[in-house]
């Protein structure tokens, strides 16, 4: 799926991805790519900003930490991650349901 | 040598990140971030190596799955500039607040009146002092905005924060000098007035030099932003 498409959307697919639990930025790529059964596959590049961003903006937490010799920074949702997140299912509801109902309506 | 088509030349991992140090140019931490990225790289790079591929074509679909240097690159930039525009709305608020505060105070205290023979009133000082008042809430407004921030974006409400701090600083530092021409403390001893003032001057001036800083990352930001879209659309 081109990214063009999932622009607006990372910051939720990220959170839900780190609402399982804590992990480092190729685990989230992973996951992404296996819950959307590979139709997000987006270029890796643009994972590692996004994350950074959402930690500047206090939605997860990010610690450094050493395995197999080398740095891993892995990410944690935070509380007010949680409510981003909530917030965002909210939106997400109404949006496609509203496009939904669009799409399906016959003339 | 391990081809990955970038469209000048064939990298490998050590080059790509040595390619996107020089993208990112001076940034915080940016050690930092591409210890992250080359970690991600191997870990990609080494699950192709375990679903059979051989090392040299696990490494150039690690490359080529990353995807443009160029995006993301900017992208980091998008976020330098949110950042910037966080730090220099975090010192307008109090930064501004207490200095011109604190000017006023130690002008009070030391019997002066502000702006005596110039023809510029006490009133004026006041009125920077209500400016300084929407700036600060200017400046929480446009933190809660560039944190939330969506990828790709060319960080507009960071511009504006860092534009509206540029025009407060620099009316201030004019309102200020024409008030009273500037009084640097270069005798002794040092009053307090005299020492508010030059913290005050210093303070202001500051504060123009991180907007104007902001504003350049941004425009920085802004061209990598359209140079993407304009080469995502040939």
């Amino acid at each position: 799926m081109a990214v063009d498409r999932v622009k607006g959307h990372l910051d939720a697919l990220l959170l839900a991805v780190l609402e399982s639990g804590p992990a480092h930025g190729y685990a989230v790529i992973e996951e992404l790519q296996r819950r959307s059964s590979g139709a997000l596959d987006l270029p890796t590049g643009t994972v590692y900003p996004a994350l950074r961003r959402l930690e500047d903006a206090g939605w997860i937490k990010g610690t450094w930490s050493t395995a197999s010799g080398r740095k891993r920074r892995t990410y944690a949702l935070t509380a007010a991650g949680r409510r981003a997140l909530a917030s965002e299912r909210t939106a997400w509801s109404a949006f496609s349901g509203s496009i939904s109902q669009v799409l399906e309506q016959s003339t | 040598m391990i081809a990955v088509r970038t469209g000048r030349q064939d990298l490998r991992i050590e080059d790509t990140l040595a390619e996107l140090r020089t993208r990112l140019g001076w940034s915080p931490g940016r050690g930092d971030l591409l210890a992250e990225v080359r970690d991600g790289l191997i870990d990609t790079a080494d699950a192709y190596r375990r679903a059979g591929w051989s090392p040299a074509e696990a490494e150039s679909r690690a490359l080529a799955d990353f995807g443009d240097l160029e995006r993301v690159a900017a992208a980091y930039a998008d976020r330098d500039v949110a950042r910037s525009a966080r730090w220099t709305a975090l010192a307008l608020g109090p930064g501004y607040l207490v200095c011109l505060s604190g000017w006023l105070v130690a002008t009070r205290l030391a019997g002066a009146t502000a702006g005596s023979g110039t023809g510029i009133d006490g009133w004026v000082f006041g009125l920077l002092g209500l400016v300084a008042v929407l700036v600060a809430a200017g400046g929480t407004y446009g933190v809660r905005g560039t944190a939330r921030g969506r990828t790709g974006s060319t960080s507009r409400p960071a511009r504006l924060l860092a534009a509206g701090s540029l025009s407060c600083a620099f009316t201030t530092l004019a309102t200020s000098y024409l008030s009273s021409p500037w009084t640097l403390p270069l005798g002794w001893p040092l009053t307090a007035i005299d020492a508010a003032e030059a913290v005050s001057i210093v303070v202001v001036l500051g504060m123009l030099l991180t907007a104007g800083w902001t504003l350049a990352c941004s425009a920085r930001a802004g061209r990598a932003t359209q140079l993407n879209a304009a080469s995502a659309g040939r």
